[in-house]
């Protein structure tokens, strides 16, 4: 399924953290300060937001008194934790590239505003190697943040707080692992179509051992550092892209989120390997969803609030950030040396 | 309501008397099959075989353990519905049903005498869902037709067992006390043929029987079991599990 707009919270978290240097990321001598790390867009964020999971709690299934970004990387719903995703993979790659200053990346920025204006076609690469998006639907988009903005705040938190009271996080855990287990078909197809046969024996092997001694998807063995199955998170807008395809324009969907004309085909095509999308009726389907939903957002409450206080402009940040996940996901999957994360994730 | 005796109505896996856990304790699954074979016999032999698959959750430490399964299970009993006298005939001769659900909760205590020795106790209760199947036949010429439901089968069975753990290897044997009740209601009763004649419940007639069983250690943290038992007839099954 696309990205609901909580991925917004995700990406602002990655603004709003700028607010908040601190960590231990590797840095570079030109870099703005030590331990800090930049998107182009988004300020610099702390690398305390991306803490690893215990060693022997990989998958994150045994509570820790607070949520972590780190756990939210096993959510299966292809948008929830891209965000975070990619500021790992920036982390991950610090060490090899020169930082991009926060004056650069400024005027990057005002350009592709300037871009999107003058109705650019696909997405282009900017000097610093930054990739960036039209955006001609730009009003359109920015109500459609708003109006996501206002449905977090008056209708799913007010939900995801009193489920948050009324169930123990164990078991939300738990339910979070069985909608990921489930989405497997999703994951293997596009690993099978991205010629990645490792990593669709690996979602097999994943699928088989969780939902067996997993009791049907509740738990994640295959995480445990002791199997170790590594996860391999495919989507088709991944594959399009592998082959070619490009972004397209940039849009926000009304509670969907951030998407593009690509992410778009992958939420019509993913939605076919989806089997939620077949249940019948309807509002069984929009029930379940809306759970699905209700129980992630309930894992990580509070962050977004964080992460908007401090943004200049979220909307750029968001739209920044889900450019470059996007991208990069697709840069590793061609690469296929996605380097080794706790907990199964990818 | 009549009692007919009833060996064993399958009392299903007991496992190895030591919890099935790391050493600090946790959460262990399994998937399993159990296939069993029973008799019972007023006058005339009848042979209940089961075949069950069921998936496990446990939750224990070094010393004691509690457990639960869910699954589903088959039914036939064969020549049910033989006709024991002249003049009734009958559709078909065995009463076959498959896959109703059946639960099971357990518990165990275990005592580790010293690396390679140990016992246990273990006390296990199982409840499957009714079976249902449907005969039709004549009797002096008039047609029937009956359903036979076999209806609230359960068992209650608790032993002990003493464990050799070998490399890793657990083997382990002992006796066990099983009770295994269950009602067989026709809708219609018929003459000639057991099972339709009137409602009755089963009950194990010999109630003392023994288990044997290897646990092997697998591919990290996979185990496979594989336990047999013995009272009047032979069941056996196999169940790989995950320690968590």
């Amino acid at each position: 399924m696309k990205p609901s707009f909580l991925i917004l919270s995700l990406v602002l978290c990655c603004a709003v953290g700028c607010a908040h240097p601190v960590g231990t990321l590797s840095g570079s001598a030109n870099g703005p300060e030590a331990g800090t790390t930049h998107l182009p867009g988004v300020l610099v964020f702390p690398a305390d937001r991306f803490v690893p999971n215990h060693p022997d709690d990989p998958a994150g299934e045994f509570s820790s008194p607070t949520p972590h970004p780190g756990r939210f990387l096993n959510h299966g719903w292809p948008g929830q934790a891209r965000f975070f995703t990619v500021a790992r993979e920036v982390q991950a790659d610090q060490a090899g590239h020169e930082p991009v200053p926060t004056e650069k990346g400024k005027k990057d920025e005002s350009n592709r505003k300037g871009g999107s204006a003058q109705g650019e076609g696909d997405q282009d690469q900017g000097e610093n190697g930054e990739f960036t998006i039209a955006d001609p639907l730009e009003p359109f988009n920015r109500a459609m943040f708003t109006f996501n903005d206002r449905l977090y705040f008056w209708v799913l938190k007010p939900v995801a707080q009193g489920y948050n009271k009324v169930v123990p996080e164990t078991a939300r855990v738990g339910v979070r692992n069985f909608f990921d287990n489930i989405k497997f078909p999703i994951r293997f197809v596009n690993n099978l179509l991205q010629a990645n046969f490792e990593g669709a024996v690996s979602e097999l092997g994943r699928f088989t051992v969780n939902t067996i001694w997993g009791i049907g998807g509740l738990l994640d063995p295959s995480s445990k550092q002791e199997l170790a199955i590594r996860k391999y998170d495919a989507d088709l807008g991944q594959t399009l892209g592998i082959y070619g395809v490009g972004q397209g324009f940039y849009i926000v969907y009304p509670v969907l989120g951030p998407s593009s004309a690509r992410e778009t085909v992958e939420l019509v095509g993913d939605t076919f390997l989806d089997p939620l999308s077949y249940l019948s009726p309807w509002y069984y389907w929009i029930g379940t969803r809306s759970y699905e939903e209700v129980n992630a957002i309930s894992l990580r409450i509070g962050d977004y609030e964080s992460l908007t206080e401090a943004a200049i402009d979220p909307y750029l940040s968001v739209r920044d950030a889900f450019v470059q996940y996007r991208e990069q996901k697709i840069r590793q999957s061609k690469s296929k040396t996605e380097p080794q994360k706790p907990g199964g994730v990818q | 309501m009549f009692f007919y005796p009833l060996t064993s109505l399958a009392a299903g896996p007991f496992g190895p008397p030591e919890p099935q856990v790391r050493e600090s304790g946790g959460l262990h699954t399994a998937f399993g099959y159990w296939r069993s074979e029973t008799r019972y016999e007023n006058g005339t032999d009848y042979t209940f075989t089961q075949n069950r698959l069921y998936s496990e959750a446990g939750y224990g430490s070094r010393n004691w353990e509690i457990y639960g399964r869910i699954g589903l299970a088959d039914l036939d009993v064969s020549d049910a519905f033989r006709p024991s006298v002249a003049g009734v005939t009958a559709s078909k001769g065995d009463f076959q049903d498959n896959w109703s659900v059946f639960g099971t909760i357990g518990g165990k205590i275990f005592y580790a005498a010293n690396e390679t020795l140990g016992v246990g106790s273990f006390v296990q209760a199982t409840y499957s869902g009714d079976f249902n199947d449907k005969v039709t036949g004549t009797s002096n010429g008039v047609p029937f037709s009956a359903d036979i439901r076999v209806e609230n089968p359960w068992d209650l069975a608790f032993g002990m067992a003493i464990q050799a753990k070998i490399l890793g290897t657990k083997l382990y044997a002992g006796p066990y006390f099983s009770y295994a009740e269950a009602k067989i209601s026709p809708s219609a009763r018929v003459g000639g043929i057991t099972f339709t004649a009137e409602e009755f419940k089963l009950r194990n007639k010999n109630r003392i029987g023994g288990v044997a069983g290897i646990d092997l250690p697998l591919y990290k943290l996979f185990h496979l079991n594989i336990e047999g038992q013995y009272s009047d007839r032979f069941s056996v099954g196999a169940a790989i599990a995950l320690v968590y």
